[in-house]
């Protein structure tokens, strides 16, 4: 079986330097729902996820450095940052990373590596339908179902969210939805 | 997840290298991170992200 490695195995050894990012919680709103991958392959402490998790849920100051946790999207942040001619990673460049460019890279990965999964690692976008206590219906490209809701304050039906695996990331606003549409025709 | 590919450098032009993936060759973006023949890297979305 070939190899695969992940972000917790990359080091720093070509002095490539990872921008800062400047808005960590809407990073980790994206981050964390993978993150239980990386837990399930035991490369990160179910501990520390929680953490990331009740931090974004909690609206507290995220201090960790979330890029030795999540190094291949903040590397890939850092080269689009710097595609856009930024000095930071922003919330511009995170929601292009994960509404735009995060499709195209899962399925550049499969071209590759058709073995690995590819619709759960997808973002969609999403119509939220009905609110629960904790969760929430969307309806997404992939069909209807339940998505945690830790993320996400003051959802109405009908509103706009994008989906990472097992989760609502955030409300996202028309036009995102119609980029992301546009990418994926 | 974000997964990225290990590959190993076969050439490079310019900002472009070819990189084999355990026999599956791709030319991919060397643009941010200086690569040589040889080198092994960590590839995603076309990009070199890691030169190991």
């Amino acid at each position: 079986m070939r190899k695969v490695l992940d972000s917790r195995k990359l080091g720093n050894f070509d002095g490539f330097r990872v921008l800062p990012i400047k808005d960590r919680e809407l990073f980790l709103r994206y981050a964390v729902p993978c993150g239980e991958v990386l837990v399930k392959r035991g490369e990160v402490g179910e501990d520390l996820l929680k953490q990331l998790n009740n931090s974004v849920k909690n609206r507290e100051e995220i201090n960790y450095p979330v890029e030795d946790v999540f190094k291949v999207a903040s590397r890939m942040c850092t080269i689009i940052a710097k595609k856009m001619g930024k000095n930071e990673i922003d919330a511009e460049v995170i929601r292009r990373y994960f509404l735009i460019e995060h499709e195209s890279a899962i399925r550049w990965r499969q071209q590759i590596r058709p073995e690995l999964k590819l619709e759960e690692c997808l973002v969609h976008p999403g119509r939220v339908l009905k609110l629960g206590d904790e969760n929430v219906l969307v309806k997404t490209p992939l069909g209807e179902r339940m998505f945690r809701n830790d993320f996400a304050q003051n959802l109405r039906p009908k509103d706009w969210v994008s989906v990472h695996y097992d989760y609502v990331a955030e409300k996202i606003s028309e036009n995102h939805v119609n980029r992301m549409k546009r990418t994926r025709l | 997840m974000c997964l990225a590919l290990p590959g190993r450098v076969l050439g490079v032009n310019g900002k472009e290298a070819l990189v084999d993936f355990d026999g599956i060759r791709k030319n991919v973006n060397a643009e941010f991170i200086k690569v040589r023949k040889g080198d092994k890297v960590m590839v995603f979305n076309n990009f070199v992200i890691e030169r190991l």
